[in-house]
């Protein structure tokens, strides 16, 4: 086990060194003169811009300005935004609680119906439910999420009326923003509305995450009814059932068990789909996350808060690739040594 | 007392092409503590014919049988449920490839633990003194270390005795070994066909060994059933069998197995049947041994019946071999 975390922790910081170095040399080149982004209209020649220049380190080689760039994304200095000259890093944290908080609940979402579906599929094979499951899947995979979830606002939220149709809470609550997670922060302010507020941002979590969840579902659904197809035909289904066990344990536990090994993979590939998917899902529901954020960034030209959001972005899909490797090791016992 | 008792036992699977019978009316009995041997190629139907018996069948396969009786329980007259139940409690099968007949992901100590559950022991603790008891009887060393290990862990000849053990932990009356060692190395092959026929005499457990090596039959059966294609072509005692089979399979059977001490001569080859086992969905008209066979005649395109012939057993031949023709067939 500790061999393959220290496999795991060489991968995670190799990926590293590789996405900085892309990042430096993506900023390096951006058009325009770097000082006039950064500092406006100076002439150059002037004192005024030779100044700003060596401030930004521009004099230097690239290697040196590379292994600053380094030093400051590892003190946590992204730089500032340039249209609200906060932080990056802490504009980009006050807005990703709302972001994990969507995707959890999306993968959560894909995760139990994706796995039941193809469970389901794979069991009644080659039957109607079966065919159900994958044309279905096959719809869910091709269709463009933006339009998607502007047709269930349209139907939910318009027609029907049942959920809202964008942000994460009603304006009627007044909400302090203590872990930035609302289903958690209108339970902590508990006695103020009793359940209403947690109730109201449930609603408005719905819709989005089943948006979202719509590609990463219909993956897991196409992929656990092939890896269950493949495991109950294995030599080992057979012996549980001439032991006696029940049908339902061999389904849920003994082939479930195994097919979870493939499925584990593809929740990694899935994680940055996931992010790819909420940049447009939170567009759509104004849901003020990251990807949301990003967005407005890139309107405004904001440029070092689009490349600090785009290299934390990327940083969290390498850390949630490297927490799902572990956890491939962990489930897979064929991946650890024999003792 | 019967432990099996098969009449007419068939099995159709559904092809594009129509219908195809994997089994044709097998029949068989055997008696409780019996060792009866299945031989037979690849193909034969010796693996379907356990399948069936264990109702073990893919869904979309037909099962008729005009009687199937085990431990005295008519099988036919049970609901798939009470089937299914009385059939784990009464008989077990262990199969060709150990490593890949237990669950990779789970210790080999729950999936016996699991097995002693489902047979009534509820306590974990039980469960477990149960388990190290079937691991001791089954010869293997280290039991507590081995309940916590997983299969790949093990050798294949280590992961074939955990199923034995996993198979007697119910006691059961009847116990289908379906070529337990082809898988195995020879010296490993030995120990577990000796460990079988132990556990046969120890606790008059009825065993079944399915296999295509008429060597290993020699030692270890009372009576051997020789399919083909489906079919039962001879059945009858061992001795009998050895000595002077009837049936020209059973003969060819017996002629292909490589003698030791015995000289084979430079490009002299070992004798085998021409062609191979014919498509289950393309079998001949008549005897299905017909186009391979060296005694075929006019008359074998009538299909035979399984006759007895007295003082040996059934053969499915129009043209029996005659106790003093032995030598006869083997020189091609």
């Amino acid at each position: 086990m500790i061999k393959i975390l220290l496999k795991q922790l060489t991968i995670l910081i190799l990926s590293f060194t590789g996405i900085t170095i892309i990042f430096f040399s993506l900023a390096q080149l951006v058009p325009g003169d770097p000082v006039i982004l950064h500092y406006g209209n100076l002439t150059p020649g002037t004192e005024q811009y030779e100044n700003a220049y060596q401030e930004l380190g521009l004099d230097e080689s690239l290697v040196r300005q590379y292994l600053i760039f380094i030093k400051d994304v590892l003190q946590g200095d992204l730089g500032r935004s340039t249209v609200t000259n906060h932080s990056v890093l802490e504009e980009f944290f006050t807005f990703f609680p709302a972001t994990i908080e969507l995707s959890l609940f999306a993968i959560l979402i894909a995760l139990v119906f994706g796995v039941g579906a193809g469970v389901l599929a794979a069991v009644n094979k080659n039957t109607w439910i079966d065919n159900l499951v994958i044309s279905s899947s096959l719809i869910g995979y091709s269709m463009p999420i933006f339009w998607w979830g502007m047709l269930l606002i349209l139907l939910f939220s318009l027609n029907l009326g049942l959920t809202p149709v964008a942000g994460r809470i009603s304006f009627v609550f007044d909400i302090e923003p203590v872990t930035g997670f609302m289903l958690i922060d209108t339970l902590l302010a508990y006695p103020k509305y009793e359940f209403a507020a947690f109730y109201d941002a449930l609603l408005h979590l719905i819709l989005p995450s089943v948006v979202l969840a719509t590609v990463p579902l219909a993956v897991i659904a196409r992929m656990t009814r092939s890896a269950m197809i493949e495991v109950l035909s294995a030599d080992y289904i057979l012996t549980a059932k001439a032991k006696g066990v029940s049908n339902f344990k061999i389904i849920w536990v003994h082939a479930l068990r195994n097919a979870l090994i493939p499925l584990v993979t593809v929740l990694g590939l899935q994680s940055s789909v996931l992010l790819t998917g909420a940049i447009l899902t939170e567009t759509i529901f104004a849901w003020p996350g990251v990807g949301k954020w990003m967005v407005e960034a890139i309107f405004r030209r904001d440029y070092p808060s689009i490349q600090g959001g785009v290299l934390l972005i990327a940083v969290f899909v390498i850390l949630i690739n490297a927490t799902v490797d572990l956890l491939y090791a962990a489930i897979n016992p064929r991946m650890r040594r024999p003792e | 007392m019967k432990l099996l008792h098969i009449e007419n036992l068939s099995v159709e699977f559904p092809t594009h092409k129509g219908p195809v019978t994997v089994l044709d009316k097998v029949s068989l009995r055997m008696e409780r503590g019996e060792v009866l041997g299945i031989v037979g190629e690849s193909g034969s139907g010796k693996s379907m014919l356990a399948l069936a018996i264990m109702g073990l069948l893919a869904p979309n396969a037909s099962l008729k049988a005009d009687y199937l009786s085990l431990n005295n329980q008519d099988l036919m007259k049970l609901t798939e449920e009470q089937r299914k139940l009385f059939v784990a409690q009464n008989a077990s099968i262990i199969f060709q490839e150990p490593q890949t007949s237990m669950n990779p992901c789970f210790t080999i100590g729950r999936q016996l633990m699991e097995t002693i559950e489902l047979h009534g022991i509820r306590r974990p603790k039980k469960q477990k003194q149960r388990a190290r008891e079937l691991l001791d009887a089954v010869g293997i060393n280290e039991p507590e270390l081995r309940l916590k290990q997983y299969p790949h862990q093990l050798s294949g000849g280590m992961n074939q005795r955990v199923m034995i053990a996993m198979a007697i932990a119910a006691e059961p009356k009847l116990l289908i070994a379906d070529e337990p060692t082809t898988a195995l190395d020879v010296t490993i092959q030995s120990q577990i066909i000796e460990l079988l026929l132990e556990l046969n005499r120890s606790r008059e457990m009825g065993l079944m060994l399915i296999t295509h090596d008429f060597a290993l039959m020699s030692e270890s059966t009372q009576r051997v059933c020789v399919m083909y294609s489906g079919q039962i072509m001879e059945n009858a005692p061992t001795e009998s069998i050895l000595e002077n089979p009837r049936h020209p399979y059973s003969r060819a059977l017996l002629d292909s197995i490589p003698h030791i001490g015995e000289r084979h001569h430079m490009g002299q080859r070992l004798y085998s049947l021409k062609g191979t086992i014919p498509a289950i969905d393309h079998l001949p008209v008549g005897c299905r041994l017909g186009p391979r066979c060296p005694k075929a005649a006019k008359e074998c395109v009538k299909p035979p019946r399984l006759e007895k012939i007295d003082q040996h057993g059934l053969v499915r031949c129009h043209f029996p071999l005659e106790k003093e023709n032995q030598s006869e067939g083997s020189s091609q």
